[in-house]
């Protein structure tokens, strides 16, 4: 058996760190543009299993975040170097193959269909559907799963000679309140056993589970967390298998059975027929310009969460507000854009493709980086409007 | 189907499936398990009307109903049953009286039969969950005063309790039940003399040190307009001049309002999200729609403390070695039509079952079932708990069952403002002037809250419709006027400036507005509908020209002085009163629309003596021991509070009772 990859220096386990936080968020447009495909009100059993699931990956991203904030790097979305590896990007770019973790394979951005879903049980099988660890493939300074990563951010996080105690510290933590409050509780960092704790958390409600659990019965709660009323999740690779298969888990199956219980019918008539289009065009079009104005939102989107995991309150100038004086924490405006986002995805994946009939506009989730490249898509968009009026 | 169906062994029965049967069921399940001995007693609820919406996709049909409905009435998601018939504003309307004030023809289009002379203008839901399930959220806590209106001012009745007596109460409705988000600084209310913390200082130290207390999560935002009028009417003192000559000064304070919507919790609470669906709703997402439905389930509704109730509870024997616990059912579509009893007139009694029907959506026949426990509970809402009382012949020395109806009736002013402040967006309301809620005017007139209004022109012009008609020339003119990106753009303008305020005036109790029973009107089950008496007292009518008054000072202080009438749209105060609308009401001469809040109280009142009123101050009946008869129907006076947290504390003091009525019984 190949031996995995170790994190071996704190410089290692922070680069890693940044990685882990962009692994969280690379999952949520794979989802999300499943999600949003659903034309409203219908497939609601989908829908909901798939937010319930984007909403643990933001809260693993928040984890991953106060991990490393705790060892006093701030995260950034600008690229590492891991071990021998140079200019890693934290944020993903579709089609997305992971820099880190060979066996998830290729995350496209899909709206609900087999295919989709089928990638979804993949990126959650703890072995990423392979039948054995050893069938795949690795490159150096990589890892073959989620789990092996989270595995050795784990063990370096435990082993004193590589973050002795007092590396941790509780600075710039996202508190629990500040944090939506669905799909569990934020930790707060201040030490190894807290940020053992939130890494554990990321494996135990997700990606990254030990293969083990395939054997335990599928509905085991995993996460601690109970957010009242008996209100509990399995793991997510559960939950996809159920959508996969058109039915639930019964109570005494195992998580590698065949999902026997209640059905669970996915309307594939009901989906927006979005296809993706990468990078290719200009904006002349009204299409291509829609498409621009989502990935401007988005790219503010990701650079306000980040804003945010900086410990840095966005400031709002409002006249008004006789409270004024108070912290307004830049993760709680970030809330906005992400509905705003959503209404625009939604608005994408209703408008006809004009290249492609039958189809529609798919959001691109394309982060577009502060600096020349950005300043282009603003003065695209400005011009555009100019000739809108 | 048999009728024994061995229901004699609860302990407890309720009969309603709202705020009111949820709150006492857990207070009493929670209380008792924490006696010594435990005690675990078995509950059954008995709700009229539909389970719809106990998951989350169940309730996602109400949404959807929403969205489809034409009038966004609060009543529209929540498909009622002509088993268990639901009262709808949209079947207001006016009864005929005659020269000598007697009614000639009911109006009897709806649920209700109105005797007039004015209609009832109110509503309430008859599913589970209750109104609940389209309240607004607003959650004031009454004001001293207002629990000692005849001590005070030498008007209407006093409470058997004391603001402080029920001050706890509020604290746990707030914190255990419904979830309230606000900032205690920001309840600056007249009566409670200047100082906030001390109105809400907390006896419970343990929980409040120094008893300090805070809400359970800090406040929703105040919305824009919120902020705007706060900005535009710093310093303005509206004058009010009383009967007597002498003038009323009433500084004019922006408030942001306490309400059942979840907000960032402080430290140690969480927040409950939607039924079946914990993901959802842990936060106030800002639709607008609070009234008639919250899609996120952000906003507290009673399905939220049934379901855990039946989550932790389950109606079932504990599996072997299993420690004993309380048992809860809940069965919809069952109808109560008899409280059956041994009180005879003016004596008094126990009450020995209730008599049920279940009806189905099948076409089957409904079934009759008997139930017995040895305590009941009425929480079917202050009309439905009269109706049954009266039907039954029970409670009702007093002669008060079904008397004393109160609402808070509503006068709607409205304008165009000089500046967009974002109408149609955010939650219905965020904020209100409390200036009028208390003073020694309320001696001769009734005190009045104002509620600042998130929905533009909706209630008072049926915005933004009838605006798009105005403006492609359905209006005066006749002719086409505006289209596309024309017409969007001056929608744009004129939209986000609609502004409209409410004032919503104290009811206070008259035996002669009243719910009453009729063998000639009967709904499909052959229970009684209610017939309703209802006018607005002197008392209150001397309050429409204070508030049309306080309305035109605080419009020109806008710079929206201006009479101006639609279709013509530019800065002004557009109020004005059409004397055929069902909710005319004409005092001095000058013509008001007063609608209802939804706000339906008195009918069983609370109080000492058993010949004036139904319940005592634990809302137990004062003639059937064993019954209580709880909700909004038992307050003697309504103050200018929404009335469901105060209802909500008063089910907490009935839950910690009957808990410790079981105490002494054997386990």
């Amino acid at each position: 058996m190949t031996e995995s990859t170790r994190i071996t220096s704190l410089k290692d386990l922070k680069a890693a760190l940044q990685l882990a936080v962009g692994l969280e968020l690379s999952t949520i447009p794979v989802y999300l543009t499943a999600l949003y495909s659903i034309e409203a009100g219908r497939n609601t059993d989908a829908a909901q299993t798939i937010r319930s699931v984007v909403m643990e990956e933001m809260l693993h991203m928040t984890l991953a975040a106060n991990v490393l904030n705790a060892l006093g790097e701030v995260p950034s979305t600008r690229p590492v170097d891991f071990q021998d590896r140079r200019n890693l990007s934290p944020i993903p770019a579709y089609p997305l193959d992971s820099p880190l973790v060979s066996g998830i394979g290729t995350l496209e951005l899909l709206p609900l269909t087999p295919r989709a879903v089928d990638g979804f049980v993949r990126i959650e099988h703890p072995l990423h559907g392979a039948a054995t660890l050893d069938a795949i493939p690795v490159q150096s300074g990589g890892f073959r799963t989620i789990g092996e990563f989270y595995d050795a951010v784990d063990a370096a996080l435990n082993d004193p000679a590589i973050c002795p105690d007092d590396v941790f510290r509780p600075v710039r933590q996202i508190p629990d309140s500040d944090y939506y409050g669905g799909a569990g509780h934020v930790i707060e960092v201040k030490d190894r056993a807290t940020a053992r704790e939130a890494v554990l958390k990321i494996v135990d409600q997700g990606e990254g589970l030990p293969e083990e659990y395939l054997h335990r019965p599928a509905k085991t709660v995993t996460d601690a967390d109970r957010l009242g009323s008996g209100w509990q999740m399995y793991s997510h690779y559960a939950r996809f298998r159920e959508l996969q298969c058109g039915r639930r888990f019964r109570p005494d199956q195992r998580a590698d059975q065949n999902p026997e219980g209640a059905m669970l019918l996915v309307d594939h008539t009901a989906v927006q027929p979005a296809l993706y289009t990468p990078h290719n065009g200009g904006s002349d079009s009204p299409e291509g310009a829609a498409l621009d104005a989502f990935d401007l939102a988005y790219s503010h989107l990701v650079d306000d969460i980040y804003r945010a995991f900086a410990g840095e309150p966005k400031e709002v100038v409002d006249p008004l507000d006789r409270h004024a004086d108070r912290e307004r924490p830049a993760l709680r405006s970030a809330v906005h854009i992400m509905y705003a986002l959503k209404n625009m995805a939604v608005a994408l994946m209703r408008t006809p493709n004009p290249a492609k009939p039958g189809h529609t506009l798919c959001p691109r989730f394309s982060y577009v980086p502060p600096g020349g490249d950005r300043d282009k898509l603003v003065q695209r968009l400005e011009n555009r409007g100019g000739q809108d009026r | 189907m048999s009728t024994n169906d061995h229901d004699h062994d609860y302990d407890i029965v309720i009969v309603g499936g709202g705020i009111s049967a949820a709150t006492i069921a857990k207070t009493v399940i929670e209380k008792a398990a924490a006696q010594t001995p435990p005690r675990h007693p078995r509950i059954l609820v008995l709700e009229a009307g539909r389970a719809t919406a106990m998951s989350a996709d169940k309730y996602d049909t109400y949404v959807d109903a929403y969205q489809e409905a034409l009038a966004k009435v609060p009543n529209s998601p929540y498909p009622a049953s002509s088993s268990a018939p639901q009262p709808n504003v949209l079947d207001i309307g006016r009864p005929i009286m005659g020269p000598d004030g007697t009614t000639r023809v009911p109006s009897d289009n709806g649920y209700f039969v109105q005797m007039g002379p004015l209609p009832f203008g109110s509503d309430y839901a008859r599913s589970l969950g209750g109104t609940t399930l389209h309240w607004l959220g607003t959650c004031l806590r009454m004001l001293p005063n207002d629990f000692r209106m005849q001590d005070a001012y030498g008007h209407s009745v006093n409470w058997p309790l004391r603001y402080e007596d029920l001050k706890p109460y509020y604290e746990r409705a707030e914190w255990d039940i419904i979830g309230v988000s606000a900032d205690v600084e920001d309840q600056v209310y007249p009566g409670i003399g200047g100082d906030p913390a001390k109105y809400f200082e907390s006896a419970d130290t343990g929980k409040f040190p120094g008893g300090v207390y805070h809400f359970p999560m800090e406040r929703i935002p105040s919305s824009y307009l919120d902020q705007y009028l706060a900005k535009k009417s710093a310093g303005l003192v509206v004058e009010l001049t009383d009967d007597h000559g002498r003038p009323h000064t009433f500084p004019v304070e922006v408030s942001n309002t306490p309400v059942g919507r979840n907000s960032r919790p402080a430290e140690g609470y969480q927040p409950i999200g939607a039924v079946g669906n914990f993901d959802q709703g842990q936060r106030c997402e800002g639709n607008s729609s609070c009234i008639p439905i919250c899609p996120a389930q952000a906003k507290y509704n009673a399905l939220k403390t049934l379901y855990e109730l039946i989550v932790k509870y389950p109606d079932r024997e504990p599996a072997d070695g299993g420690a004993r616990k309380a048992r809860v059912a809940i069965r919809s579509q069952c109808v109560v039509s008899r409280v059956l009893h041994t009180q005879r007139t003016g004596g008094t009694g126990t009450v020995t079952g209730l008599t049920y029907r279940t009806y189905f959506d099948d076409g089957s026949a409904p079934v009759e079932h008997t139930v017995t426990a040895d305590t009941y509970v009425l929480a079917a809402n202050a009309v439905e708990n009269a109706t049954l009382l009266l039907a039954s012949g029970a409670a009702n020395n007093s002669d008060q069952v079904g008397r004393n109806l109160m609402d808070h009736p509503l006068l709607i002013t409205w304008g165009l403002l000089e500046d967009g402040v974002g109408a149609f967006r955010g939650p219905g309301s965020t904020s209100g002037i409390p200036a009028f809620r208390d003073g020694t005017f309320r001696s001769e007139r009734t005190a009045f809250r104002v509620e600042i209004g998130n929905w533009g022109w909706n209630f008072p012009e049926n915005a933004p419709y009838d605006t798009v008609h105005d403006l492609v020339g359905g209006g005066e003119s006749g002719q086409v006027g505006l289209y596309g990106k024309e017409l969007r753009a001056r929608l744009g303008e004129i939209l986000p400036r609609q502004f409209r305020i409410a004032w919503e005036l104290e009811q206070d109790p008259e035996p002669t507005n009243r719910v009453t029973i009729d063998d000639r009107y009967k709904d499909a089950l052959g229970n009684h509908r209610p017939v309703i008496h209802y006018d607005l007292s002197p008392y209150v009518r001397a309050s429409l020209p204070w508030a049309s008054e306080a309305s035109r000072q605080l419009f020109t202080q806008l710079g929206i002085g201006d009479e101006v009438r639609r279709p013509e749209y530019r800065p002004g105060d557009y109020t004005h009163y059409d004397p055929d609308d069902p909710s005319a009401v004409t005092h001095d001469g000058v013509t008001y629309w007063v609608r209802g809040a939804g706000h339906v109280v008195g009918t069983h009142r609370m109080g000492t003596d058993p010949a004036t009123s139904v319940v005592d101050s634990h809302q137990r009946s004062h003639d059937l021991p064993n019954l209580y008869i709880v909700g909004c129907g038992s307050m003697p006076t309504l103050g200018t509070s929404n009335p469901t947290l105060t209802m909500t504390a008063l089910a907490l003091r009935t839950g910690d009772r009957i808990a410790e009525q079981l105490k002494g019984k054997d386990a």
